[in-house]
């Protein structure tokens, strides 16, 4: 049975559908990443869980047992919020401590889960700072110790480093996400960025439009999107346009002649017709001679280097312009052949089919 | 929140009952017996008001005076704005202080403070009487001339505070760029500055407009037969005339409505101090000479002992035992007589007592009300958080002397079932009173801390297993804690030194400390009159006091 689970959750604010029945369950121990645009009804997801909006239709199940009639203070659900809500006229320890006073705790125990608490997130010592007195990070770790100090079945965090300067921010993540295994609590997390989401997920579910796009660990995600949008939203990717001719090869019109032929992965219908076809950077390899039916010419335009590798921005004698993971340093204006690499194991293009009217 | 049981979704209807019961209630019911009815509708009692030249002048005055008194105090407060703002000169801070202090005294002690310095037996009266060796009073300190000298004393601080406000938050480089674009300096004033602290200035004159058209203590004091129609109304009142009263009182109801509804619209931005970028703070003109300084510095210390005389004056009279000041310049006997006689208990003490209880319990009510209406009509919003915020606002735009003949009407009556009691001769009213005309100040600063409130933490609270009650006990009222004392400091002070509501509504046993100070200049006993005006000079200076320190710790 999953640890925390969601039956066909519903939500609309007036005529807007913001969610329409997600299922979803998360497994006990297991970190569970919300990702989707923004508008893409994550966080309301979120606060259906901790119970700071009612759902219209659903349930929310906590090891089988409904809690949607309980109120949020009864769930014992921990939550970081975006922007940590620290309260700001309590202390650090304070801020810690009030979860564990709703909790009729002795005032040494909650002294000593306090010190614990704090410990646990590096920050031991630091209990009677004000809050507008410690920095951005280390706010953020009070704010998760605050959370997890009254020892919540389930952790749920809203966007919890988009606070953060951006340097600060991976190694935030990794500390973060190390706390939580290190704890091994179950955890729902909120993020529209694809690679906080891969980094800390031990499955990723992708939202999209208040709909559920897909389920699956990062790599399912990258490498089996299973939706035109997951394909589209996860990784990098350039767009070709072309026709699906029996299954899993795709016609490229280069010229009017000779069409390039690319073995991709259809997904949604695989039916002959117009397709955009999604080709990750890292499938590209620049060859040294064109091929007739294989290879694109192309020039280039700009590159970046990315440590590495470069990422190349090519464009198409079609006019199309794709971007490529490389090792060779190419300059702007330089002519090259590229192709896509044939691997099966691991599909890096994708055919959608593309609805012409 | 979404969630919530049938009692919540109950309790903003049943505030939004009680807040109409105590403030919108009376006024309609006044209404309607004015009327006559609900048992015979008839004209009659507005045919009577129309027919007396008397009301029509009363009417006249109090539109005049209020009219004159903005551009009086426009005229002081504006300019001085200018000078604290935008000169650097020796004891420029200290005088900006100083400059607002007219604001923290109540009004009964303002004129009584006035009585006593440009009164015809007055210390400056005197002084200069005694100076030219005149046989009689060189001026008289009556009718119009008196009650427009209070008024610009007292209200051109409200032009003074918000366009010192307004100038603070005016972005200097738009004056720069005015100034690159080759304006002038009248130029830059007429074309860019004014023009940037209008809305400022359209509140100052909203609020000297309202203040002046509801001021009874200046025109009762010193209006003689001047009336104007706060006097008029008190002066039915007294005399017996009930449905006169009603009348005018809804007369003056409308005038007020009508007042804020065409300065609303003279300007139809949201009157509020100009909210203009928050850049640098202006750069302050330093004199430089020699001359201009000392000139700057010895003006600025005129001023204050200008401001300060009348708070002086009182102190001066307070110390002052009876019948020993009658012709000389200055008082021969200065001792703590009067102050030994307010504390010598029983009946002295009574109106102290007064005071303090029914202005804590009003402040305390206000404060409340105001909380929970402010909480109820966030969280509910659409129509019914605009009545509740329109109830609670409500009492500001009407005169003093309004509310306090409309709750004498309202609750002069025993009928249970329609929602009146007999609540006139108790100690209820004037509480109620109080606590009525209160609701504005503490309402608008409730509203102003929630609508800065992030919702979140009220979330973590509850995510931390926090109920309704901790979470509004140690979160929610903590972080209002500032605003609501800056609310609660004016309520207190306010009710206090209350005069226009009491001289209607008191009975000998509820007296408050305005009411006795007017029975003790009766009786000539100017000195005692002088230590409780001291009194509550000072009871009011130390509640702005602690509530502001308070303000600042937290």
């Amino acid at each position: 049975m999953p640890f925390l689970e969601t039956e066909g959750l519903g939500k609309s604010f007036g005529d807007t559908v913001v969610l329409r029945e997600i299922s979803l369950a998360v497994e006990e121990g297991e970190t569970l990443v919300l990702l989707g645009p923004s508008g893409s009804g994550k966080t309301t997801l979120l606060r259906l869980i901790a119970g700071f909006e009612t759902a219209d239709r659903g349930e929310v199940l906590l090891k089988g047992r409904s809690v949607g009639r309980l109120a949020p203070a009864e769930r014992n659900f921990g939550m970081v919020f975006q922007h940590y809500a620290l309260f700001p006229h309590l202390s650090v320890g304070e801020n810690v401590a009030f979860g564990l006073e709703s909790r009729r705790v002795g005032a040494r125990a909650v002294r000593d889960r306090v010190e614990r608490a704090l410990a646990q997130v590096d920050l031991a010592g630091l209990a009677d700072r004000r809050i507008d007195a410690i920095s951005g990070g280390q706010q953020q770790r009070v704010a998760l110790a605050r959370a997890l100090a009254p020892e919540p079945e389930v952790l749920l965090l809203d966007e919890p480093l988009s606070n953060l300067d951006p340097e600060l921010r991976e190694r935030t993540r990794q500390e973060l996400a190390s706390t939580l295994a290190r704890i091994g609590i179950t955890t729902v997390w909120v993020t529209h960025e694809q690679e906080e989401a891969f980094d800390v997920g031990t499955r990723v579910a992708l939202l999209h439009q208040g709909g559920l796009e897909q389920v699956g660990r990062p790599e399912d995600l990258y490498r089996r999107p299973a939706t035109p949008f997951a394909a589209a939203f996860v990784g990098r990717a350039s767009v070709l346009r072309g026709r699906l001719a029996g299954g899993e090869t795709a016609q490229i019109e280069v010229s009017a002649r000779d069409p390039v032929l690319l073995s991709v992965q259809a997904v949604g219908p695989a039916e002959n017709g117009p397709v955009d076809v999604y080709v990750r950077p890292e499938a590209w390899e620049v060859v040294e001679s064109a091929r007739i039916g294989r290879s694109f010419s192309a020039e280039v335009l700009s590159r970046r280097f990315a440590g590495r590798e470069n990422l190349v921005r090519l464009q198409l004698d079609s006019g199309t312009e794709v971007e490529v993971a490389t090792e060779r340093d190419l300059a702007p204006g330089e002519k090259v052949a590229i192709q896509v690499r044939a691997d099966a194991a691991r599909p890096v293009a994708f055919a959608v089919l593309r609805d012409e009217q | 929140m979404g969630r919530g049981g049938k009692s919540r979704r109950f309790w903003p209807w049943i505030l939004a009952a009680g807040l109409s019961w105590i403030v919108g209630y009376p006024l309609t019911l006044t209404l309607f017996e004015a009327l006559g009815l609900p048992g015979s509708p008839t004209l009659e009692n507005l045919r009577a008001f129309a027919a007396r030249p008397d009301e029509w002048l009363a009417l006249w005055r109090s539109l005049w005076i209020s009219g004159a008194s903005v551009v009086l105090a426009a005229a002081i407060g504006v300019p001085l704005a200018f000078v604290f703002e935008r000169l650097e000169f020796p004891g420029r801070s200290i005088l900006g202080g100083l400059v607002a202090l007219p604001v923290a005294l109540p009004p009964l002690v303002g004129v009584l403070a006035f009585l006593f310095l440009y009164g015809e037996s007055g210390f400056l009266t005197r002084s200069v009487q005694f100076l030219l060796g005149l046989e009689t009073a060189p001026w008289r300190l009556r009718g119009a001339g008196a009650i427009l000298l209070v008024h610009a004393y007292s209200m051109y601080v409200y032009f003074y505070l918000f366009t010192r406000a307004a100038l603070t938050r005016l972005d200097p480089s738009m004056e720069e760029a005015a100034a690159s674009l080759g304006a002038g300096k009248t130029v830059r004033l007429r074309r860019v500055i004014l023009p940037l602290l209008r809305p400022a200035l359209a509140g100052a004159a909203l609020l000297t407009f309202m203040t002046s058209l509801s001021s009874f203590s200046a025109p009762y004091i010193f209006g003689g037969g001047f009336r104007v129609m706060t006097t008029q109304i008190v002066a039915s009142k007294l005399n017996g005339e009930t449905a006169a009263a009603q009348v005018e009182t809804v007369v003056l109801a409308l005038a007020a409505v009508a007042g804020l509804g065409a300065l609303l619209a003279f300007d139809r931005r949201r009157v509020a101090v100009v909210g203009g970028v928050r850049g640098l703070a202006p750069r302050r003109r330093v004199l430089e000479s020699r001359r201009s300084k000392l000139a700057a510095t010895a003006l600025g210390w005129a001023l204050a002992i200008f401001l300060l005389l009348p708070h002086l004056t009182l102190t001066l009279v307070s110390f002052v035992p009876p019948h020993t000041w009658t012709i000389e310049a200055l008082p021969p006997v200065l001792n703590l007589s009067n102050f030994a006689k307010l504390l010598s208990g029983g009946e002295r003490l009574r109106p102290m007592a007064n005071s303090a209880w029914m202005a804590m319990v009003a402040t305390v009510g206000a404060v409340g009300l105001g909380l929970a209406a402010a909480r109820s009509s966030i969280r509910v919003g659409g129509k019914l958080g605009t009545l509740l915020e329109s109830l609670v606002a409500l009492p500001w735009a009407i005169p003093g002397t309004v509310f306090a003949v409309a709750l004498a009407t309202a609750f002069s009556v025993n009928a249970p079932f329609a929602g009146r009691f007999i609540l006139i001769g108790t100690p209820v009213i004037l509480p109620l009173a109080y606590l009525v005309r209160s609701l504005p100040v503490t309402g608008r600063s409730a509203f102003a801390g929630l609508r800065q409130f992030d919702d979140s933490l009220e979330e973590a609270a509850a995510s931390l297993g926090a109920g309704r009650w901790r979470t509004l006990r140690r979160v929610v009222l903590p972080m209002l804690r500032p605003a609501l004392a800056a609310g609660a400091g004016l309520a207190f002070i306010t009710a206090l030194g209350d005069f226009v509501t009491s001289i209607v509504l008191y009975t000998y046993d509820t007296r408050p400390i305005s009411i006795e100070i007017l029975s003790n200049l009766r009786l000539q006993e100017t000195g005692i009159a002088a230590a409780y005006g001291v009194v509550l000079m000072i009871a009011s200076a130390m509640a702005f006091v602690v509530w502001s320190r308070k303000e600042a710790t937290s």
